[in-house]
């Protein structure tokens, strides 16, 4: 696999000994990873590089993992976030889906599960973005038709969002 | 024991004891992950040796050191949970509040949102005659309540101190004055009241003043 195919993962979880022993683990499987002790930081590097998938701790000092799943999910459409949790009661677990969470899994979830579930999330973010292109594509198609240059112009502009 | 104090243990005792316990089970699944994915971690590289590839032997050794560390965070909690289970055990008792001190930071320092806090080493031996399972829900609900006050990288310092002979008081100092919203839990106001304890807001956080004896829990049992 080579770095351009690599599945970009942000992994943000205050145990920071769980946090390098599980980053240990995902780079021996090829992931790129980028390891975060908490909200604020998690927020900070999503602006400043792409990630496909989040996997995020619930239970965080500052912001926790709830409030970083909906500040991620609204900056970032089509990142895919995978929460963790010690014990999700079912309203955290309920609110974390209809904030768009991918998945919750419990903790210790075992490895070659949550693995699976970051390919999963990936392939889910795949399709949505496809689907989503497929769509620009033929805005941009029909837009060519019957417009001037900078009418054409125009309407990329509004629907360049600069959705990541 | 005075049926309110009485109605208060099964009333509050009950959830508080079922929060503490939550709290305890979910650092041991945190000991627990870190070391399912360390020894996960082990597993990889010796299979990585198997392949013939070369490592840093050095991740071996903290790979162990880790397990070792988290083990005996392990049993550190454990303890902490055995000692709890026992503050029921005597529904009043002659109680060193140091040690219903040091237990309640070991057992709120489990809460996502609990901040560093310093246990003043004087007036270890002070002891007052309460029901110390009600006290330890008292300063585990008071600490909770500062905790959500501050903001990340406060420190709080706890002190006891001895202004007259009839009466033990706790300092919760830190550097303003606790914000009221974060004491709206009638819980606290309840237990204070059974407990004869009196809060007192200050410039630097909060006291909480503690009868010596509290006669009225006289009735309750055992004074061991």
């Amino acid at each position: 696999m080579t770095e351009t195919e690599k599945i970009h993962l942000l992994l943000v979880d205050d145990e920071e000994k769980f946090l390098n022993a599980l980053t240990e683990r995902l780079k021996l499987k090829f992931f790129d990873i980028t390891p975060v002790t908490n909200g604020a930081d998690a927020i900070e590097v999503a602006q400043k590089a792409r990630f496909d998938v989040a996997v995020v701790d619930l239970q965080m000092p500052g912001i926790d993992g709830v409030q970083l799943l909906e500040t991620l999910k609204k900056s970032h459409r089509f990142l895919e976030i995978i929460i963790l949790s010690g014990h999700a009661t079912v309203d955290t677990a309920v609110a974390c889906t209809k904030l768009g969470a991918f998945k919750i899994l419990e903790k210790p979830c075992g490895f070659d599960k949550l693995v699976e579930t970051i390919k999963e999330a990936y392939e889910s973010r795949l399709k949505k973005k496809f689907e989503n292109d497929a769509q620009r594509m033929k805005k941009i198609q029909s837009l060519a038709f019957g417009q001037s240059p900078l009418g054409i112009l125009r309407e990329l502009h509004k629907m360049d969002d600069n959705q990541k | 024991m005075t049926s309110r104090a009485s109605d208060l243990v099964h009333n509050q005792g009950l959830q508080f004891f079922g929060s503490v316990n939550a709290s305890i089970s979910h650092e041991l699944k945190n000991i627990f992950a870190i070391i399912s994915e360390t020894a996960g971690f082990l597993n990889d590289l010796t299979q990585l040796s198997k392949q013939g590839q070369t490592f840093d032997l050095s991740l071996l050794e903290n790979c162990s050191n880790s397990i070792a560390e988290e083990i005996e965070r392990g049993f550190d909690t454990i303890r902490q949970m055995n000692q709890f289970a026992h503050s029921v055990d005597d529904p009043v008792k002659e109680t060193r509040i140091h040690d219903t001190l040091a237990l309640a930071v070991k057992l709120t320092g489990f809460l996502s949102f609990a901040r560093k806090t310093r246990l003043d080493p004087s007036g270890n031996g002070i002891t007052v005659v309460t029901s110390p399972f009600l006290l330890q829900a008292l300063i585990y609900r008071t600490l909770s309540a500062i905790y959500q006050s501050l903001d990340i990288g406060d420190e709080l310092t706890l002190t006891l101190q001895e202004f007259d002979p009839s009466s033990v008081t706790l300092v919760f100092s830190h550097d303003r004055p606790v914000d009221p919203s974060h004491f709206s839990d009638l819980r606290v106001a309840e237990l204070a009241d059974v407990l004869k304890a009196v809060f007192t807001k200050t410039d630097t956080g909060l006291t909480l003043t503690l009868p010596r004896e509290n006669i009225d829990l006289k009735d309750l049992g055992s004074v061991g």
